[in-house]
């Protein structure tokens, strides 16, 4: 991201739950991957964590792809729950034919306690 | 440590059981357990209280199960299911205590103020927030279709 260095990439998360290879497959492709969410987030979409996850198994991103936001409430005040980047979205690419969604980050920082 | 290998998939259950809606409420998961034993609706197949049961699908392996979601880690879930009228699920990321909770509900069973209503009143809590996920708005709470039995 050379010619928007300027930009400033906001931070997001994600905790890795099945895919113990997460952490390797984005740090080498310098993108991140989400698959079917159609409940969830409402189609193929990318989710994560707004800010850091500062626990196990969790990895930091930049990127200046802008999320949709999922808000929720904490101490009884919104809150951005969660994030989520679909197909539709200007900057998210295909991946397999359409079964993945992704975008292109900038690493951060990993926590994989328990790494063996 | 906590095996892990056999977790399901929230998304796949939601949508295998057709929950296609979602809110969030001020309610955190803890205080929810809490409220639901004070007002007796724990228990699985727990006689009626309040006009409402809760019980647990018989294809979901128990109370308060752990599903993972993609990106977003492992995911503590309760089952609520209220008779007559539908199931709600309710559902907070492992480790925080402090989230207010995530419900998944079908919309052709109930509204958002229906579930709202419903919620509230298992819990007896009446000062619940809810929230849409998506607009960030308040849902203000609407009439459910209560099926009275005999006293």
């Amino acid at each position: 991201m050379t010619q928007s260095e300027e930009l400033r990439s906001e931070c997001f998360s994600r905790r890795v739950a099945h895919n113990p290879d997460e952490f390797q497959l984005v740090k080498t492709s310098m993108e991140v991957w989400g698959g079917e969410a159609r409940v969830l987030a409402g189609g193929v979409a990318v989710q994560a964590y707004p800010g850091k996850a500062d626990r196990q198994h969790a990895y930091s991103f930049g990127t200046l792809v802008e999320p949709k936001l999922k808000f929720g409430l904490r101490d009884r005040h919104r809150v951005v729950r969660e994030v989520f980047w679909t197909l539709d979205m200007e900057s998210v690419e295909e991946r397999l034919g359409g079964d993945f969604a992704a975008i292109a980050i900038e690493w951060f920082e990993e926590w994989s306690s328990g790494k063996t | 440590m906590v095996q892990r290998q056999n977790i399901a998939s929230l998304e796949a259950v939601l949508e295998k059981h057709g929950a296609d809606s979602r809110l969030e409420a001020s309610m955190t998961f803890p205080e929810l357990i809490r409220a639901l034993e004070a007002a007796g609706n724990l228990q699985a197949g727990a006689a009626k209280a309040d006009d409402f049961s809760v019980s647990w699908l018989d294809d979901l392996p128990a109370q308060r199960e752990l599903f993972s979601r993609d990106g977003l880690g492992y995911w503590r879930v309760l089952l609520i299911e209220v008779e007559k009228l539908g199931v709600i699920w309710i559902g907070v990321p492992e480790g925080q205590a402090d989230a207010g909770m995530s419900l998944w509900y079908l919309s052709k069973e109930m509204s958002a103020g229906q579930v709202a209503t419903l919620v509230s009143g298992l819990t007896k809590s009446p000062d619940i927030h809810f929230m849409d996920p998506f607009s960030g708005e308040l849902v203000a709470k609407t009439a459910v279709p209560i099926q009275r039995t005999e006293p």
